[in-house]
């Protein structure tokens, strides 16, 4: 007898997909006697209830029969031999919300169950690997995880991995910091604890750790930069697990205390090969950069960047502009710097295997328009994944993916032959004859080849002991080519640099556990294992110049040749040990230690220990906890240990070879060393809950985290009278970081036809220095008592006066990472195929110098007002005869209009101002087509997405997010580089 | 046979955890990256001439950052650039916030060369007494505390307290003293540096107002002489050259050598952009001439006067020349009331230059800014032209772009200081002398308490 809710559409589709069943009865997993008496048959689909999609690797199983199996490629399960009589059947998956129903299984008979589940914020049964020695429930863990599984990522307008994240996620904060394609984004998760040592995450893909920091040296002169992380297949990710602080990462040991990423790419499933086409194509369109509605803005009057058909004069005797309809020199024919950015993307992966093996093999292409002529990308690439099971119980997997990617930046950011400077500079700018077009023959790419690779060995000989073995290598080799070719208004007889970089990360990473249950209703998993990490980079940098004549030529072509060459080679080794205790099934106490070896240490420092502790108790489960509204409330707290390390020459003195006088050989001081110097420690508490009702329409997770950043590695001058002022880095400091983690996900409707969910998440960060040691003060104004990335600067302080000289003083003008992000997002489900998601992202309470203001009104002149605020300012100064005493007396400007536009009395500090914004950063349409529209596919599915739609700010400068340092860089600052343009991209979707 | 079992299960993770910690211990963690070279290796008596070429390094970094800087922070060039400094050092402002760095340079310059001269007294095989090497060795120590002691106002040695200049000029005489014994004893090879070391003694002295001893030691080294700190395209390179060619931050427009009735070959330059409206060059465009490649300042608003003294990156710097020696003459003559000597010394600069020579000027004046005497014209019968105008402007000509010039200005209290505009503005007191940095009020425990002179007039800053 099945389910009476489900058997007319599970027999319909039965019948469709015999032959699929067919294939099915060699997948399944789990299997005993088939031959033996009195035993039924349990089969149906697993999908989801909102969309009705197939959700394959879906666990369905017998409770308290030991017995279960994974839905197939196609949402399809089979299990054989169930025992007559009633049984509780239960369908779960990651991200989902488990279903269990009753059934009763007649002997000799197939009964259909179809299982419809429902994506759930709070999955407390869903497992995670990430954080843990080997895996837990999430039930188990008493940390914050936060999970995005291949659902989101399908509703995502994602144009590169760091968009997935982006709005999704509590206490991740994902900056797009300009608006060439290509270009990588800074992530930090929970703010920022290091004050030298970065603060990028640990990124991890199916168990390998693979290079987090920037890919090329292209900032200098494209004000950008690009990373492997965004090379990784977003269409290949079955899910992304995120842990953000210390009490979480203990087990990464040195390195992790800014977080851990991990990925896992998709899998293969049982069953006939399950193919999956996608094509996308879509456009880039900028708008108006600056903020129009701002009379501070660059671009109040969309000239310049969007417009350069007209511009603008100031006339000093009628302070009015006048327009100016004269064709800037080199204007595009399209009469604008910025074009539509057209691109296509192609995807295709087949996903299948039998009893013993399964695959998951992709392959994509893509071609993708910048909205600056010539700035592009082309990439593509291969991944297959391919899994043995030739025993019971052991599991081998290969991973390998290879991606090629070619980027040609334009020149931008503080680059004098940047183009977003010469052309908002105007005449100001450095191209001779104001023609800015002649920027873009300076040729600038970048050419990428990823290769990753994992072979991971678990083996669970039985229901007590499990081992896992990962060793893999994460290889890039990138070429940067910066070619000014000849003929070229800076440099006529042309130069060309070529950055060779190749870098290897190699994993060997070993974990074992032991379940086992020492007295009734105590559960027990004792972990321990250790890793090897090595990463290993080689560059060689060239330069020359002064080549003999047109064409194309290489390196060794010219007169003037440099070049330079660095390995480098970093070591680390830690082991751990981890008890897991769990009483009931409701309290569950963890305890870790991890020991860590780095070749940084100094000699004399040994071994760092990471110690952890964390508990989670299920608090609904209790016979007193009251039912009805609240289904589960689960009670976390834990606290632990990451560390950061030093750089790789820092702990001894060492002498640098180089070249003196007419170029001889010379040797002068590189490092004094420090035999003590070891990592920076970060230890961290933090403490929440989970909480879900009305069955599960009501998510609330709550988090608050403390973390604690003691011998912070501080690079410590020399007292340079003794001496040398070479820096030390030294273990001195003390940092503090803080912040809660709030998150709200309701569903207001539910019926049949109609799905809509709401979310918000709110996330708070903020940081402090506690103790620099016997220094009074870092750079950029960072002292005791002041958060650790801020904005320092000259401000007014006698803001309002007349007939006074303003006066400037430093002082912290505010932080420059935000102390409040707030996610929003809705998603409504009509009839089960038609979607409608939106994510927004706000940032708040963070400020950025605006650096196109203060150099722009640098710049001003009534003949050329660059800045178009200070013209009439100007103007009324120079009305006024000097000296500039006289002109501070009667010239009737306050002093806020003297700081901002006399340059003699003004400071970058002026021009910095607040960075709130909230932007749309994807809004997503799906349709899945009714099945009878196309019989001969799955499904298909079509949509229409949207990123960077609009943004909310009053900030006055190209983009909030902008900076042109590199995304390593904690220090932003928006210097001349356009901000993200918006995005429509159409898609096309088909499953065979 | 449960017992049994749960003792395997207790001794399993200890032996797998034995392994791991097995395999790290067996793992090599120490640094073996290569490109760098440990202190001890360098203990070979054959590495001494790179260990010397290091101080040379060190020394040219300093040489060249701080002559542009000083060039900068005086009335040698015009700041037309966009870095933060440009626009301070153009009207003469300077804080202890901007003078870590090059406090930094001297006092690295310096441990760098003690750091290889007691390395080359360290070891048995090596005779530092008689090689030119050591006598490099101490002359660009010397040269070094030198010119510490022209360009901060007061000096720090190891940690300890605030001395007057002087002290750096002491030292400077000690180790140049040196390298003329040692030079002297290492013969022909050690000539260069003992010459030079003569030079820079007079100069040493100069600084310390010994007129006396210092034309004893100049009148040693002959007017073609000269010693320079080198550059090289591909190992220092010229500050000046990356500045004014590469990008256009600073530039001779309005500058006393931009403005003489022509060129003076000891300060040439290229006019590559001229302001439409000369009569108001802060609001009119600048059009370029066609012989540069940058046509107005970085600050895109000052029409560009490219310096032609260092035309490449690997333009050498003059540290010490004979052309310095014959004005210091000039400057003891014009003390002592001998405007003859005086004339005679100048004039032998303007002919090594091939300048024609000035007559005597009627009298020792004084100074003044802007300077009436224009070395062009050689005309000394101008309104407002005397000896110490000559002296000035010969000065300013003959060590133009060597980092010599705010210590000029700060030993005759030139005019200029009292608020002098090269173009758009200037503070009331323009800074005449580096101040201690904040970071070594920060670090070292002996100052605290004390008061630093700042370079502003007789003001101080007090390091708290």
């Amino acid at each position: 007898m099945s389910h009476p809710k489900f058997v007319d559409a599970s027999r319909r589709r039965f019948r469709c997909g015999l032959a699929g069943l067919m294939a099915l009865a060699l997948a399944v997993v789990v299997a005993t006697d088939v031959t033996a008496q009195g035993t039924g048959t349990v089969t149906g689909i697993v999908r989801d209830a909102v969309n009705r999609n197939p959700l394959p690797g879906a666990q369905v199983s017998v409770e308290g029969a030991g017995l279960g199996g994974l839905a197939n490629n196609v949402g399809r399960f089979l299990i054989l031999s169930v025992p007559a009589g009633q049984h509780t059947i239960q369908a779960q998956l990651i991200g989902y919300r488990s279903v269990s129903l009753s059934v009763t299984v007649t002997a000799d008979e197939t009964i259909t169950v179809d299982f419809d589940l429902r994506q759930e914020a709070l999955s407390l049964e869903g497992v995670v690997v990430t954080g843990t020695a080997g895996q837990a429930r999430r039930r188990e863990i008493g940390n914050q995880i936060s999970q995005v599984t291949s659902q989101d990522i399908e509703l995502a307008a994602v144009t590169d991995i760091g968009d997935i994240l982006q709005g999704r996620t509590t206490g991740v904060q994902i900056n797009d910091f300009g608006g060439q394609v290509g270009q990588a984004s800074q992530i930090r998760l929970r703010g920022n604890s290091s004050l030298t040592q970065g603060n990028n995450p640990l990124i991890y893909v199916d168990g390998i750790r693979i290079k987090n920091n920037e890919l090329e040296e292209d900032d200098d002169e494209a004000g950008a930069s690009s990373s492997v992380f965004d090379m990784i297949n977003p269409n290949d990710i079955e899910r992304i697990e995120v842990v953000k602080g210390p009490a979480a990462t203990t087990l990464y040991g040195t390195e992790a205390a800014g977080g851990v990423i991990q990925i896992f790419t998709k899998r293969g499933t049982a069953g006939a090969p399950a193919w999956t086409f996608s094509a996308d194509a879509g456009l880039h369109s900028m708008p108006y950069i600056g903020n129009s509605l701002n009379p501070k803005s660059i671009n109040p009057t969309g000239f310049q960047m969007n417009d350069c058909t007209r511009s603008q004069r100031f006339n000093a005797q009628t302070m009015q502009f006048e327009i100016i309809n004269e064709r800037e020199p080199g204007c595009p024919d399209n009469g604008s710097w910025f074009r539509k950015g057209y691109f296509q993307r192609y995807n295709v992966s087949v996903r299948g295997g039998g009893e013993n093996v399964n695959y998951f093999v992709s392959g994509r292409w893509e071609n993708e328009d910048g909205v600056v002529d010539p700035q592009g990308q082309e990439s593509y690439g291969v991944r297959g994944n391919v899994a043995f099971t030739p025993l019971q119980g052991l599991n081998i997997s290969l991973n390998n993916n290879y991606q090629h990617r070619k980027v040609t930046w334009i020149p931008d950011g503080n680059n004098a032959s940047g183009l977003t400077l010469n052309v908002l500079r105007g005449t100001a700018g450095y191209t001779p004859g104001n023609d800015d077009s002649l920027v873009l023959q300076n040729d600038l790419f970048s050419d990428v080849d990823l290769f990753q690779t994992a072979a991971t060995v678990a083996w669970a000989p039985n229901t007590m002991w499990d081992h896992r073995l990962t060793v893999g290598m994460d290889y890039s080799l990138a070429d940067f080519i910066d070619w000014k070719p000849w003929g070229f208004y800076e440099d006529p007889t042309a130069n060309r640099e070529n950055d060779e970089l190749k870098e290897r990360n190699l994993t060997f990473d070993y974990s074992g556990s032991i379940n086992y249950s020492p007295i009734s209703d105590i559960s027990s998993r004792f972990s321990f294992g250790g890793q090897l990490y090595e990463e290993f980079t080689y560059r060689l940098n060239a330069f020359d110049e002064q080549f003999a004549g047109p064409g194309e030529a290489l390196i060794g072509d010219g007169t003037n040749r440099d070049v330079g060459e660095d390995r480098l080679r970093v070591r680390s080794g830690g082991f751990f040990l981890q008890e897991a205790v769990g009483f009931k099934d409701k309290l569950f106490l963890t305890a870790g230690v991890r020991w860590d070896g780095f070749s940084t240490f100094g000699e004399g420092f040994g071994l760092a220990t990471y110690p952890k502790f964390s508990a989670s108790y299920m608090l609904s489960d209790e016979s007193f906890f009251p039912t009805g509204i609240v289904e589960q409330l689960k009670l976390r707290a834990a606290w632990g240990q990451s560390g950061k390390a030093p750089g790789a020459f820092e702990a001894e003195k060492l002498w640098e070879a180089a070249d003196a006088d007419e170029q001889v050989p010379a040797v002068i001081i590189d490092n004094l060393g420090n035999p003590d110097l070891g990592p920076e420690k970060s230890t961290e508490i933090e403490w929440g809950f989970d909480l879900s009702a009305l069955d599960g329409r009501v998510t609330l997770e709550f988090t608050k985290y403390d973390q604690t950043t003691k011998d912070a590695l501080i690079g410590v001058s020399g007292t340079p009278s003794s001496g040398t002022d070479n820096t030390v880095l030294r273990n001195l400091g003390e940092v503090k970081n803080w912040g809660t983690e709030s998150a709200l996900n309701l569903v207001p409707w539910r019926s049949e036809n109609v799905e809509w969910s709401v979310g918000v998440q709110w996330s708070t960060n903020d940081s402090e220095i506690t103790d620099l040691g016997p220094l009074e003060q870092l750079d950029g104004g960072r002292q005791v008592g002041r958060p650790l990335y801020i904005q320092y600067d000259d401000v007014l302080t006698n803001p309002g006066e007349y007939g006074v000289a303003p006066i400037l003083a430093d002082t912290m003008i505010g932080r420059l990472f935000p102390t409040d992000i707030v996610n929003l997002r809705t998603r409504v489900t009509l009839w089960q195929s038609l979607t409608l998601d939106v994510v927004g992202e706000g940032q708040y309470g963070m400020v950025r110098p605006v650096g196109p203001a203060y150099q722009n009104m640098r710049r001003t002149s009534l003949t050329n007002p660059v800045w178009p605020y200070c013209a009439p300012i100007l103007a009324q100064w120079q009305a006024t005869p000097g000296p500039n005493s006289n002109r501070i007396a009667n010239s009737g400007l306050s002093t806020d209009q003297i700081s901002q536009c006399i340059q003699q009395y003004s400071d970058q500090g002026v021009w910095t101002t607040a960075a709130d914004f909230f932007k749309l950063r994807s809004a997503t349409i799906s349709w899945r087509l009714p099945e009878s529209w196309v019989p001969r596919a799955r499904s298909v599915q079509l949509s229409l997405q949207g990123k960077n739609l609009f943004k909310i700010t009053d900030y006055y400068g190209l983009d909030p997010e902008g900076q042109d340092n590199g995304f390593e860089d904690s220090t932003p600052n928006d210097y001349y580089t356009f901000g993200q343009p918006r995005t429509f991209i159409f898609g096309v979707t088909v499953n065979f | 046979m449960r017992k049994h079992r749960e003792k395997r299960m207790a001794l399993g993770p200890v032996l797998l955890g034995a392994a791991v910690a097995a395999m790290l211990s067996g793992c090599d963690l120490g640094i073996q990256n290569p490109g760098r070279i440990s202190d001890d290796a360098l203990n070979d008596p054959s590495l001494m001439g790179v260990v010397v070429n290091g101080i040379a390094n060190e020394f040219n970094i300093t040489t060249d950052n701080f002559s542009f800087d000083v060039a900068r922070l005086t009335d040698e060039m015009a700041g037309t650039g966009s870095y933060f400094q440009t626009g301070r050092y153009r009207r003469g402002a300077q804080d202890w916030e901007e003078t870590n760095a090059q406090w930094g340079y001297y006092h690295e310059t310096i441990w760098t060369a003690e750091q290889a001269i007691e390395r080359m007294e360290s070891l048995e095989d090596f005779d530092q007494n008689t090689s030119p090497l050591t006598a490099r060795a101490y002359l660009l120590k010397g040269l070094a505390e030198r010119s510490y002691g022209e360009a901060f106002c007061e000096v720090i040695y190891d940690e300890g307290a605030v001395e007057p200049r002087t002290a750096a000029f002491d030292r400077a005489i000690t180790a140049l003293t040196t390298a003329v014994t040692i030079g002297s004893a290492a013969g022909p090879d050690g000539a260069e540096y003992v010459t030079a070391a003569r030079a820079g003694l007079a100069q040493a002295y100069m600084g310390k107002g010994d007129f006396g001893q210092a034309t004893n030691y100049s009148s040693q080294v002959p007017t073609d002489f000269e010693v320079s700190a080198h550059y090289h395209q591909n190992a220092n390179q010229n500050l000046f050259f990356n500045e004014t060619w590469d990008r256009a931050e600073i530039g001779l427009y309005n500058t006393y050598g931009g403005t003489l009735a022509t060129e003076d070959p000891r300060a040439p330059y290229t006019i590559c952009g001229t302001f439409d409206d000369p009569a108001n060059p802060k609001n009119s465009n600048v059009t370029p001439t066609g012989l540069c490649t940058a046509h107005q300042g970085a600050d895109g608003v000052t029409a560009h006067y490219r310096q032609e003294k260092y035309p490449e990156s690997g333009s050498d710097i003059p540290v010490v020349k004979g052309t310095d020696m014959r004005l210091i003459e000039a400057e003891a003559a014009l003390r002592n009331g001998n405007l003859a000597g005086f004339t005679a010394s100048i004039n032998e600069v303007r002919a090594f230059y091939g300048l024609d020579p000035i007559a005597q000027p009627a009298t020792a004046g004084a100074l003044e800014y802007p300077n009436a005497y224009d070395a062009s014209t050689g005309d000394v019968t101008a309104p407002g032209v005397d000896g110490w105008s000559i002296l000035d402007g010969e000065r300013y000509l003959t060590l133009f772009m060597e980092g010599r010039r705010e210590w000029d200005l700060h030993r005759w209290d030139h005019p200029f200081l009292n608020g002098g505009i090269v173009f758009w503005d200037a503070e009331d007191r323009r800074s005449s002398c580096w101040v201690i940095p904040e970071i070594e009020c920060t670090l070292n425990q002996t100052v605290k308490g004390s008061s630093f002179a700042s370079g502003v007039g007789s003001g101080t800053v007090t390091c708290g």
